[in-house]
């Protein structure tokens, strides 16, 4: 009773200490005049109203007679004084001159709220800068523009132990927010202080178990609708709009899209940036020449129509009436020859299985092509879902969809109901996109990758159709559209990678602060908690191949120079910069490659069994065999000379490929004649948007697996499933497990655990699964961990040092855990810990890490990964080998 | 060990501190002291050993000295022996042993470290043949045992030169060692390192022989490899070492032995026939070898000998050899003095040129060729450049049709090999470094001919520049010669051409990059050598202001320059003479800084010039540019 009161009491105190502008005003804060042009500039908080629209919809609709236009400048991540685009984007204030903004919506303080209170007085000054020089601009021609500050919201408390407590991270807020308040109210500025509106809102939905955050800090549509009205009440003193809002507000969504295509272009390197430059031929050699920008530019001007042309309708509706948007008023886009006229044509589907060399009791049968399904165009990335069906991300627009495209990119289902190793359905779960360049099954969705940002996709109704989605993780540069975030794997305890490439200024906002990654870098994100960091800075160009193998050791492939990296050693914790360069794992015959996998399948014989498959799209056409074993403390490829698949068709380009249930393997072909971004003009109208195959392999002879049930399965059916020796298998059945309760989940596993025999000569992989089955539900099982730390199996040792890495927060003393795992009889085990010291920051750490030198028989020359990761791990470490 | 135990405590070293906070990563971080930060050097001996073998030399010379320091200081490559010398005389303290033990121990140390060592084995080889016969003659078993342990034949040869220098003659040794093939290639290895040349050239009747016939090829060749050391022999050798040119035997040794013989000993008899026979065998290489060492050494020994014969034969065998590939220059940058090691090449108009370029110097350069005419345009373009790489990742190189070409700045201690097509009109072009600043001494003349041997004949090799290290003693008796009868326009001219402008003003002249010069000669108290020292060792004393503070960025990006300002967010650096290039870092993309020693200021910048042109511009910088000052007065 005591305590209620108290917080009644609080709560009171609270709303009247730290919301001195969020009571009704007699008088608006903002007077909005016809023709308003209103720029949302700032953080995530704004970036996501552009996608439900519910402010804009509200504010629009309260004033329908104004006819405003509004452009959404924000982006995740962006605090005040930072501005992290890739080369030539535009500046922010030439982007409000572009939009000539006469309000400017700022949303602050969130990112910056990080640095605490050391990084209070900075943020400050910053603001008050921000202040007046925004109040001393003319963007729109028309005087300076009235400016409004938005305080972040409060962090909300979410009723799911996988995410953060965001207590610490609202008393810093708290303190940003009112410092936002004190600089507004000096300089005169109106403020909308979404951190106490957040605040009340919150609770009422607290009670019946709802959320207005997904993460504790980003809206969702549900969120936005609630608090769209309080900030019109509170900007305007009006209750805001009431009634149908709907048609309004698609109206609304279907302009802001058109602006975000346009402000958010993918493949901004090559319409603005460092490669727009490049020119290619009008009409063959020594013709005058055409440059990707001139081209590019031309789109990014039907885009501007295109959006102005939905201004229209916004305002047509908002009067209560409607119009049909009309695009008749395009600019026209040049139109050139291609540099590559010699096309060779292309054959079936069927007949270019005739040009692929296999080994010896291989065949290859067309499974689907573009012939059966037109849709089936450009496939770049595929996986089979726990329902055995195989999903194709299809990117017929390649290299990015053209403002006036009506064929747009897809995620597509395939199904072989009769078992005939040929499609016979055919589902389009997504349409409507925009370089889908990576896809990864989560829970009972899927994630899907379409720059600038990470969606979680559902089919709610079971229809085949995604009709649910989440912007889960935003940010995701696209400089250059052919390497943004793609292959994405997932590990064996849950988490899923994001290769990005050369180019790309990505920056994603996190409950605990800002990533932000100039150029290549593997991210890795846990979607169960929402933490995503730095994986592998390095100087890739565009990482494209990703595995994990049977134990949990990643390779990693950049795929311009076909680079194939150990990724243990250089994916050590660093907090800027990148890693210096390391040796390849194996010498690869040639370059480059889109796709990587391994062969985990018994219907292989031996000599395929664990085959490292690295696919290849120039010169060699086709896909080479690696055997992988155990050097040292790494792994090391040697080709086998037996490929998988050699093509002499031009037109076969192998992009994806995989393990099926039943053990065979498909593969995808792009299907293309011409391939190159930089070779050809990003338009080069011989980019073929019409091809698209998927093959099967299967070996002659021996018969394939029986597909183990994972759909639907009970928690003890998916728990022995682990046992199964394939990997994707076993990976299939922990996303389904992701599905049950977790705590019915985890006492099954406990449970499975304790009984497995000890005699099977898998137990250690088995009860490594069980390890993998806590970490990919957020559980933490120490004294399971510790018996692995332990288990005589080194693999089962390293892997497990891997987990004791992203459990250190949450386990006693891991420090000491870790020393003893550095000083292991393994050097693979050594590497894993000394790897893990880099997350840490203590001297102890470092210490720890070159514990690992006593281990080497010869400390000038010791292991090689063993030395790469130390350099690194210490050169993270540096700032804390101090002198106590 | 105990000592050992003792000294392996913590200490302090100016080095990198890394004020990153963690920008890209999660909160939370303990926050790295600030400033100058206390290195700490672990207990464990392998841990601590490889902590120093993470600093850099600067780094490690400034790290106080105990035991693993200076075991440090002997493993290094790259160091100036008086270290190695420093460390040997510390370790012999601390372990209460002596110079030749301790010099014994690092070599065994060393022994086992591979080709990483071969620089500081050949280092301190020279420091043990350069010790007392006396002292080497009390240590000759630990030198015999060295011998009979080492498995890297540089240590062995070393030992060897210590018992050679103790016993003073070849024999008794010589004998004993030639009864075992790999004991006598030690021996005839060590003689070239033998400090006494007339003991060395003792070595002659032994030693000729078997560069004629030896048991295997490579006592034969290290036998050819050590005829040059044979003082007051050089006739015969060369006689010798042609001979086996010209019969193909061990025919590379014979090349870079040749090589190493004082021209003035070459024979205009045989040179003619040798020139023939390496032209003939270098046909024989394969085109992919013809960058390779051995085939560049025969190249240059034929273009030499070339010089000494008939005009027209030597221009046939000029002529035959660049026929035989791509023309290859070395190009080499001299250490701490910012030139290039040549001040012209010759090359064809329109024909493929590969440039080896290396550069020991200890700070980057490049290799950008202009327009005729152009090297001031761009350099000066170059200037204003801010560090930000182009879209070929190179630095500092203006937009400008007259780049012709440019490579990469090429990091001190690299190489690279630069491919590109000679200018199709014949003229004098320039290459020069624009790296800002260098221009002005970093240059040379592109000559492209149609016909580069006809070009050769009219126009000999010009001689290197005439570098003299200038010390401040030299001057003793001439600088009260400051005062009267200087000349003003010459002063005036260095102060401009010399560079001082760039970066220093003097009265209203200059730029304010470094430290100004006005009243300079007031601020030191009238020491006029305190002064010229200033110029001649510019980083002796340098003041805290003018620091060069070096920081590693997190776009792997290297900023180096004087720190202007710097609050709790960012740096303010100057990277060089102009306000373009003023700079604001955000702490956050600082990877790590370091405090450089030296100054910006290159030494060497008076050392082309003589001493009256120093002392007009010592009374240039004394009369403040006036030119009615009493220095330039003429009675």
């Amino acid at each position: 009773m005591h305590h209620r009161i108290i917080g009644l009491l609080l709560s009171i105190a609270f709303c009247i200490l730290c919301s001195p502008f969020s009571a009704a005003a007699a008088t608006p804060k903002l007077v909005l005049k016809k023709g308003d042009h209103i720029a949302l500039i700032g953080n995530s908080t704004a970036d996501r109203m552009q996608h439900d629209g519910w402010l804009e919809t509200h504010i629009v609709s309260s004033f329908p007679e104004l006819d405003l236009v509004f452009r959404n400048l924000a982006t995740s991540a962006d605090e005040v004084t930072t501005w992290h685009r890739s080369e030539n984007f535009g500046t922010r204030d030439e982007w409000l001159k572009k939009v000539q903004a006469d309000v400017i919506f700022a949303f602050y303080g969130f990112n910056e709220s990080f640095k605490g209170d050391a990084g209070l007085a900075k943020f400050t000054t910053d603001l008050d800068k921000f202040i007046k020089a925004t109040r001393a601009a003319d963007y729109s021609g028309k005087g300076s523009p009235r400016l409004v500050l938005f305080t972040p919201i409060t962090n909300e408390k979410i009723n799911d132990p996988n995410q953060p407590d965001p207590a610490a991270n609202n008393a810093n807020l708290r303190k940003y927010s009112t410092a936002m308040a004190e600089i507004a109210g000096a300089n005169g500025v109106p403020l909308v202080d979404l951190f106490a509106i957040s605040q009340r809102l919150y609770s009422p939905m607290a009670r019946p178990g709802q959320s207005l955050t997904f993460n504790t800090f980003m809206l969702t549509e549900a969120g936005n609708k609630a608090l769209a009205p309080e900030i019109v009440r509170d900007l305007f003193g009006t209750a805001g709009a009431s009634g149908k809002l709907e048609k309004l507000r698609l109206a609304v969504n279907e302009k802001s899209a058109e602006w975000h295509a346009r402000y958010r272009t993918v493949d901004g390197f090559n319409v603005y940036g460092g490669r727009s430059k490049l020119t290619f031929p009008k009409a063959g050699k020594d013709s005058e020449k055409i440059s990707n920008f001139d081209v590019m530019q031309q789109e990014m001007s039907q885009r501007d129509v295109k959006t102005a042309n939905r201004d229209q309708r916004v305002w047509a509706v908002a009067k209560g009436g409607d119009l049909k948007v009309d695009d008749s008023n395009l600019p026209p886009v040049e139109k050139f020859e291609s540099n590559k006229p010699d096309i060779k044509p292309f054959l079936s589907g069927e007949e270019a299985i005739k040009h692929m060399t296999v080994p010896k009791g291989c065949k290859v049968t067309l499974f689907a092509s573009e012939e059966q399904y037109p849709e089936l165009v450009s496939p770049v990335q595929m996986a089979f879902d726990t329902k055995g069906r195989l999903w194709v991300a299809a990117w017929p627009s390649y290299p990015e969809l053209r403002p006036t495209d009506t064929v747009k990119d897809k995620l597509l289902i395939f199904e072989d109901r009769k078992g005939t190793g040929k499609a016979d359905k055919m589902t389009v779960f997504m349409d409507g996109l925009n370089c889908p360049t990576g896809f990864q099954f989560y829970k009972d969705g899927v994630l899907v990758m379409q720059a600038p940002d990470l969606w979680f996709a559902r089919d709610t109704n079971g229809d085949g159709k995604a009709d649910w989605k989440e912007r889960v993780v935003m940010g995701m540069d696209s400089a250059d559209s052919h390497h943004t975030a793609n292959a994405m794997v997932l590990d064996p305890g849950g988490a899923t990678y994001l290769s990005d490439g050369v180019f790309h200024r990505t920056q994603v906002e996190t409950a605990i602060g800002p990533i932000r990654n100039s150029d290549g870098c593997i991210y890795r994100f846990e979607p169960v908690t929402g933490k995503f960091e730095r994986y592998v800075p390095y100087g890739f160009a565009n990482p494209h191949g990703r595995v994990f193998d049977h134990w949990g050791n990643d390779i990693i492939t950049d795929a311009t120079g076909n680079e194939n990296f150990f990724a243990p050693a250089f994916s050590g914790f660093l907090d800027s910069g990148k890693h210096k360069g390391m040796q390849q794992f194996w010498k690869r015959p040639s370059r480059p490659c889109p796709a990587t996998a391994i062969l985990s399948s018994r219907h292989f014989p031996e000599e395929f069994q664990d085959n490292f498959l690295n696919v290849n799209v120039i010169g060699f056409q086709g896909i080479f065999r690696v055997k992988v074993s155990e050097s040292g403390s790494g792994l090391a490829g040697e080709s086998i000379p037996d490929d998988l698949v050699k093509s002499d068709d031009p037109n076969f380009r192998p992009i994806a490929l995989g393990v099926a249930p039943d053990g065979s393997i498909y593969f995808c072909d792009w299907a293309k004649p011409l391939i190159g971004h930089m070779q050809h003009h990003i338009r080069d109208p011989n980019r073929d948007k019409q091809h698209g195959r998927i093959y099967r392999m299967t070996y002659e002879g021996r018969p394939l697996l029986a597909p183990v049930k994972i759909d639907g399965q009970s928690i003890s059916a998916l728990l022995e499933a682990l046992k199964t020796p394939e990997d994707d298998v076993r990976t299939r059945a922990k996303i389904e497990l992701s599905k049950h309760d977790s705590a019915k989940v985890i006492a099954a596993t406990k449970k499975w655990v304790a009984s497995l025999n000890s005699k099977d000569p898998a137990y250690e992989h088995h009860k490594l699964e069980g390890l993998w089955v806590h970490q990919w539900q957020n559980v933490v099982d120490e004294s399971l961990l510790k018996e692995m730390l332990r288990s005589p199996d080194h693999r089962a040792r390293a892997a497990s040092t891997r987990v004791l890495c992203y459990w250190r927060d949450r386990v006693k003393d891991p420090l000491a855990l870790l020393k003893v795992q550095v000083a292991d009889s393994h050097p693979r085990v050594r590497l894993e810990a000394v790897r893990a010291c880099s997350f840490f920051t203590t001297r102890e750490a470092g210490d720890i890490a070159l514990m690992a030198l006593e281990k080497e028989a010869d400390p000038n020359k010791p292991d090689y990964y063993i030395k790469y990761c130390l350099d690194e791990t210490l050169k993270q470490l540096d700032k804390y080998m101090t002198k106590n | 060990m105990r000592i050992f135990q003792v000294l392996l405590c913590l200490f302090a070293v100016l080095c990198p501190s890394s004020p990153v906070p963690a920008q890209d990563a999660a909160g939370g971080e303990t926050k790295p002291e600030e400033g100058a930060r206390k290195f700490y050097l672990p207990a464990n001996p392998r841990a601590a050993a490889y902590m120093l073998g993470r600093l850099s030399n600067k780094e490690l010379l400034q790290a106080p000295r105990v035991e693993p320091v200076f075991i440090a200081f002997l493993e290094r490559t790259g160091l100036d022996p008086k270290y190695r010398e420093e460390a040997l005389a510390g370790l012999a303290t601390l372990r209460k042993t002596d110079r030749l033990s301790e010099l014994l121990a690092a070599l065994d140390r060393l022994d086992g470290q591979g080709t990483n060592a071969t620089a500081a084995i050949n280092d301190l080889a020279v420091l043990l043949a350069k010790s007392k016969s006396a002292d080497l003659a009390a240590k000759k078993p630990a030198l015999e045992a060295l011998i009979g342990r080492a498995e890297n034949p540089l240590v062995r040869r070393a030992a060897f030169a210590g018992l050679v220098t103790a016993d003073g003659k070849p024999n008794p040794l010589w004998d004993q060692a030639a009864r075992e093939n790999t004991r006598l290639a030690d021996l005839v290895g060590a003689v070239p390192l033998i400090v006494d040349g007339v003991l060395r050239a003792s070595f002659q009747p032994l030693i000729a022989p078997l560069a004629q016939k030896a048991a295997t090829p490579e006592l034969q060749q290290l036998a050819i490899l050590a005829l040059p050391a044979m003082k007051g022999h050089e006739g015969v050798n060369f006689t010798a070492l042609s001979g086996l040119i010209r019969a193909g035997t061990e025919r590379p040794a014979a090349v870079r032995a040749l090589l190493q013989l004082p021209r003035s000993v070459w024979q205009k008899e045989h040179v003619g026939p040798v020139a023939q026979s390496l032209v003939d065998s270098a046909a024989k290489v394969p085109a992919d070898q013809r960058t390779e060492a051995d085939f560049l050494d025969a190249v240059q020994l034929g273009n030499d000998l070339s010089l000494l014969m008939p005009a027209d034969d030597g221009r046939q065998i000029r002529k035959a050899l660049s026929e035989l590939g791509v023309r290859v220059l070395v190009l080499k940058t001299l250490p701490e003095q910012m030139f290039y090691d040549k001040t012209r090449l010759v090359v064809e108009a329109k024909k493929p040129v590969e440039i080896i370029f290396e550069n020991p110097d200890s700070m980057p350069h490049n290799f950008v060729i202009t327009a005729p005419g152009a090297r001031e345009e761009i350099g000066r373009l170059a200037d204003t450049l801010i560090p930000e790489a182009d879209e070929q990742g190179r630095l500092f190189i203006p937009k400008s049709p007259k780049v012709l070409f440019a490579s990469k700045l090429v990091d001190p201690g690299a190489r690279l090999k630069l491919n590109f097509n000679a200018p199709d009109e014949p003229g004098e072009y320039s290459y020069v470094c624009t790296f800002p600043g260098h221009w002005l001494r970093m240059f040379g003349t592109l000559v492209v001919v149609v016909d580069v041997e006809d070009y050769l004949a009219k126009n000999p090799e010009p001689d290197a520049p005439k570098l003299t290290e200038w010390k401040v003693a030299d001057f003793a008796d001439d600088l009260k010669r400051l005062d009267h009868h200087r000349a003003y326009s010459s002063g005036k001219a260095l102060f401009s051409s010399l560079g001082c402008v760039q970066c220093h003003q003097l009265g209203t002249e200059g730029a304010a990059f470094g430290p100004s010069l006005t009243g300079v000669f007031a601020r030191w108290k009238d020491d006029r050598g305190a002064v010229l020292e200033q110029i001649l060792e510019p980083s002796k004393v340098v003041d805290e202001k003018f620091r060069t503070h070096s920081f590693e960025l997190g776009d792997e990006n290297t900023a180096v320059g004087i720190v202007l300002a710097e609050d709790a967010e960012s740096v303010t650096l100057q990277t060089g003479p102009s306000v373009a290039l003023i700079q604001k870092i955000k702490k956050t993309s600082v990877r790590s800084r370091a405090i450089q020693q030296g100054s910006l200021m290159p030494a060497g910048l008076l050392s082309l010039i003589n001493k009256e042109q120093i002392l007009d511009l010592l009374a240039y910088l004394l009369a403040e540019g006036a030119v009615d000052h009493a220095a330039f007065k003429h009675d």
